[in-house]
């Protein structure tokens, strides 16, 4: 039976594909990049959150080693954590949270279903998203079998850079890709997320001859990829390809910061403004005229 | 003449407050309360209702009146004080006769913040079709007509107060258009000449005489709490006007803001009540091009006053539904939508026929009644539905005061036990309240007639019967029920806390209580963060909320009232939420002593943890046409979490699935900078709203104070 380790749940999620959805995030990413808005889900193993209403209060030190209370500070040990959880059921205080419980398809499902009224009403359903969901091709391909036969629309969130027989395992039973572009000079796609982008390249020309619709995301980092020149050669790129139905500019935040502390990686993206609106207009326009005269009306979206 | 109300809206919002009477126009309020006090002493013996028309005639004759030239619309008038002081003295004089049984309902219960027992005079709609069909003169010979197949001499009285009355709304009327004349008032002048005499023919002959009803009944001291279905009883006005060439499209929306704005200047702290939508006779859907203009109007207006109720069904098209989430999503939040299918279903239970249904609206906030057939009474009593669970561990009296106003009982054992416990003292309670209201109904005759409510109404016309004594055809009696959410929280916690994990016994819960958490820090926090809540999609708190919520539909629902109808159910709190928790102690679900209780039929505030669909889905769980004095949720959102293209749409699959689900009435909230800085503040009552970052909601409370600082200012910057 496939299992993954879920990083969390999201009801109510509405801007992962078209209406209201429940996003499920696997953990584990094969990029770094630096900018990553969702820290908690980059590594595979599961992480202990502590979030800033901890009360020092100890219980969780109680039952498991792993946790000090020391000067007035809450000292984790995360090396040693196993991800067994019990210290998030000590907390009373809602103050520890595990990112990466481990699911089969099966035990996600009551769930998921629990939304299903507004899935139908909204043309809704679930987007499965992370890190990189499809670093677990097989369980989200037995999740997707499940949830279709409940007739529910499935999505895929991903940013590509995978072997291309993940996509295939899952072909079958995706609505609907949800894909990112960061960068579209492999060199500087290295050096902002550890990895080049050909192969992420060549997997959205492959999974756009499967005809299958695609939402291309374009996370918006002042000062990496928002020169003219990114957007244009970006447009260029999505122009030739067939089966684009919007492209989503996500400008950056630096809303993530606080994540990074409560499961204590380093934060090492430099302090950005994040773009303006006037600027995202600017963008979206130039990607709508560079994607040429077959995506006049293909919604660009910021 | 038109293009003017953008100019002097200012002026129009302070028409009341600014307002001097001309003294040459009438009487002074002290001069008028003299000839009042001599014309109550020579009407003294005869029958309370002619007095009432005497009265009311001789303020609307006397009275000083004011016609601004600027205005579309005139209604000023200087009334006094005089029919309140004459309601009060009757009130005081037939409450003084009342016996005592049951008196603690209406003295002990409110003093614990247990709920009361009333007689509510205040939720009422006339039959608007006869007031905009007839005319004050058309009502008149209504009744007189009427009057000549009387069999009684309690009849004929009837009918006389009733034609007085109405022949008193047109006297006013002929004194405004005297008055608009005088002051070259060319606006309304013509108008006003028209209805006096006859039925109103144009929108603005029909808004004006809706606005004078509305101010003729609030001075017989029966506030309009609905003014009624507005995109049916005007369509023929609008359509007459535009096929005539009497007014485009632009001059109908600029006399609807001129009248709206009447309401906003009046300031009724609960809002004017204003219904669209829903199905008409034989079942199809009524929205029209007036629909459509209202919402327009309401939108341009960005008003809170007046409030629209939108009733909503399968066949409400999808684009007026979105322009509605479209006003929704821009802040102008004043809409409550009520669902069809479930509101017909509970009429048809309550006994009301078919044809009757299409004409419901909400009274009030969200209660529905049968425009023009009902008198629905909808807080004849209120509850605190967490008020057993105090009960319970105290031997059935309030701790704070001591009052006795339980049952004196032992402390539960086991499950069952509490919940048999609880359903003791709600039952015991509930019945007190219901026996004290039908008292109250039994001296309403006595203490307010209303003629002029009772001549709008078809079948208080042929019975020849006030509506204080039964006239219309429905006749029914509201208890609002307090705290759903906060009662179901409570068991759930004793049961957790007690039963399931051992944590502590019922003692010393009762004494964690008594000391209002005080050294049970660690208990609170279980119950508070572990134990099951209402409002997550909790499979057994939301169990207990539906036995809850069944037993007292139960109970309430077939007791019959003394006007011929039942008691109805309501699940709403209002802001009573607040009034009934300042006097509930602690309770087991670790609320502090004087904590508000959960709102309408929302969670406790801050319990609603896992988001606005777990919600949703708690409250679908309930069998919302148990609830005939009506329900509602209130939904929070972030702005961000329904911007864009696509934020119109989630709003409306939000009120579509909620009403495919069952629900009954839904309202929506959008934060602005000014909330969000409160809920930094006090991030434990805004555990649920919902922000979006980057691709995804999250919880505003989980952010960073920075972030939060950005979120903030991204409101303020209206993004
Ligand atoms: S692809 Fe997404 S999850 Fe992975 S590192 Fe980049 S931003 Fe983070
Ligand atoms: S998850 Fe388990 S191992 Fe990790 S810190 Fe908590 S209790 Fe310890
Ligand atoms: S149990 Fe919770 S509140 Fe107490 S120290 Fe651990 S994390 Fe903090």
């Amino acid at each position: 039976m496939s299992v993954a380790r879920i990083v969390d749940i999201k009801h109510f999620a509405v801007h992962d594909g078209p209406g209201i959805r429940t996003t499920v995030f696997l953990k584990g990413c094969p990029l770094r990049c630096i900018w990553c808005h969702n820290p908690e889900s980059v590594r595979t193993v599961p992480e202990i959150a502590l979030l800033n209403r901890c009360t020092l209060c100890g219980r969780c030190a109680e039952v498991c080693r792993c946790h000090r209370i020391e000067k007035g500070k809450h000292l984790i040990d995360r090396t040693s954590c196993t991800g067994c959880g019990r210290c998030v059921s000590a907390c009373l205080c809602n103050a520890l949270f595990l990112y990466g419980k481990t699911f089969t398809p099966e035990g996600l499902m009551p769930e998921l279903l629990t939304d299903r009224l507004f899935y139908g009403h909204s043309g809704g359903g679930i987007t499965l998203s992370g890190g990189e969901p499809l670093l677990a091709p097989e369980f989200c391909r037995d999740l997707f079998r499940l949830l279709k036969t409940e007739g529910i629309h499935c999505a895929v969130d991903t940013c590509g850079n995978i072997p291309w027989n993940a996509f295939e395992t899952v072909l079958p039973f995706a609505d609907l890709f949800l894909y990112d572009l960061k960068q579209m000079d492999s060199d500087l796609h290295r050096q902002y997320t550890g990895a080049p982008n050909e192969r992420i390249l060549e997997n959205l020309k492959h999974l756009d001859d499967t005809g299958k619709p695609i939402e291309i995301r374009m996370p918006i980092i002042p000062g990496l990829n928002d020169d003219p020149g990114e957007i244009a050669s970006a447009g260029r790129f999505l122009g030739g390809l067939k089966h684009i139905i919007a492209v989503r500019l996500l400008p950056y935040h630096s809303f993530a910061r606080s994540k990074y502390q409560s499961i204590g990686h380093a934060d090492t993206m430099p302090a950005v403004e994040s773009p303006s609106k006037e600027k995202l207009d600017h963008l979206a326009a130039q990607m709508q005229k560079e994607m040429g005269k077959t995506y006049r009306n293909c919604p660009v979206l910021r | 003449m038109w293009n003017t109300f953008d100019r002097i809206r200012p002026h129009l919002e302070e028409q009341y407050r600014n307002w001097e009477p001309n003294p040459e126009t009438g009487l002074s309020p002290e001069e008028l309360e003299k000839l009042a006090d001599r014309c109550f002493e020579s009407h003294r013996g005869e029958p309370l209702i002619l007095t009432k028309a005497a009265i009311f005639e001789l303020i609307l004759t006397k009275a000083r009146i004011g016609v601004d030239p600027a205005d579309w619309f005139a209604d000023h008038l200087q009334s006094g004080n005089v029919m309140n002081k004459y309601q009060g003295l009757r009130k005081a004089e037939g409450y003084r006769k009342l016996p005592s049984d049951c008196e603690d309902a209406s003295s002990l219960y409110p003093e614990t913040g247990t709920g009361y027992a009333a007689l509510d005079l205040s939720h009422t709609s006339p039959d608007w079709k006869s007031v905009l069909e007839l005319g004050p003169t058309g009502l008149r010979d209504r009744a007189l007509h009427a009057q000549k197949s009387a069999e009684t001499e309690e009849q004929r009285i009837f009918y006389t107060a009733v034609a007085v009355i109405f022949d008193a709304m047109r006297k006013f009327i002929e004194r405004l258009a005297e008055e608009a004349e005088r002051v070259g008032a060319e606006r309304v002048s013509g108008t006003l000449r028209a209805i006096a005499h006859r039925p109103p023919e144009t929108f603005q002959e029909a808004l004006q005489l809706s606005l004078l009803y509305d101010t003729c009944q609030e001075l017989e001291g029966e506030p309009v709490r609905s003014q009624g279905l507005f995109d049916r009883l005007f369509l023929p006005f609008y359509r007459h006007d535009l096929q005539n060439g009497i007014l485009t499209r632009d001059q109908a929306k600029e006399l609807l803001k001129f009248f709206w704005t009447k309401f906003y200047a009046q300031g009724h702290p609960n809002g004017k009540n204003f219904g669209f939508g829903g199905l008409e006779f034989p079942g199809n859907d009524t929205t029209n091009e007036l629909t459509e203009l209202g919402f327009e109007v309401y939108r341009e207006l960005n008003t809170i006053n007046p409030k629209l109720t939108f009733r909503v069904s399968k066949k409400t098209p999808d684009f007026i539904l979105r322009r509605v989430a479209e006003c929704i999503q821009a802040g102008i939040t004043g809409f409550v939508f009520a669902n069809e299918e479930t509101a017909r279903e509970m009429f048809r239970k309550r006994g009301k026929e078919p044809r009757d249904i299409y004409d419901f609206i909400f009274v009030g906030c969200y209660e529905p009644a049968i425009m023009g057939r009902e008198i629905s009474c909808t807080m004849a009593g209120t509850y605190n539905l967490l008020k057993p669970v105090e009960l319970l561990f105290h031997n059935g009296n309030d701790p704070r005061t001591g009052a006795a106003v339980g049952l004196p009982c032992p402390l539960p054992r086991n499950s069952q036990e509490l919940e048999a416990a609880y359903f003791r003292q709600l039952t015991h309670q509930l019945t007190r309240i219901m026996e004290r209201g039908k008292l109250y109904e039994k001296i309403w005759p006595e203490v307010n007639p209303s003629p002029l409510l009772s001549g709008t109404m078809p079948e208080c016309i042929r019975k020849g019967r006030d509506i204080s004594d039964s006239g219309t055809k429905y006749n029914t009696s509201g208890i609002m029920c307090a705290g759903i959410g906060s009662a179901a929280d409570a068991l759930a916690a004793v049961e957790y806390l007690v039963f399931e994990r051992n944590l502590c016994s019922m003692t010393e819960l009762k004494n964690a209580l008594d000391n209002n958490w005080n050294g049970y820090e660690t208990l609170r926090l279980e119950a508070l963060n572990h134990a099951p809540k209402w409002g997550i999609s909790d499979p057994s708190a939301d169990a207990i909320a539906r036995r809850i919520t069944e037993h007292t539909a139960n109970l309430i629902n077939h007791t019959p009232n003394t006007r011929g109808g039942t008691f109805q159910m309501g699940l709403w709190s209002i802001d009573q939420d607040r009034t009934l928790g300042s006097k509930t102690g602690a309770t087991p679900d670790g609320r502090l002593s004087g904590a508000p209780l959960s709102r309408n039929t929302g969670s406790t505030t801050g319990m609603d943890r896992r988001g606005i669909t777990a919600l949703m889905n708690s409250v679908m769980k309930l069998d919302h046409s148990e609830f005939p004095d009506g329900s509602v949720l209130d939904i929070m959102l972030h702005p961000s979490a329904v911007s864009g293209k696509e934020g119109p749409d989630i709003i409306t699959s939000l009120i579509r699935t909620f009403f495919a689900g069952g629900g009954l009435a839904i309202q929506f909230n959008i934060l602005s900078a000014e909330d969000l800085k409160q809920a930094q503040k006090e991030p434990e009552k805004y555990s649920n709203l919902q922000v979006r970052v980057c691709g995804w909601n999250n919880r505003f409370i989980l952010l960073s104070p920075e972030e939060q600082a950005l979120f903030i200012a991204k409101a303020e910057a209206g993004e």
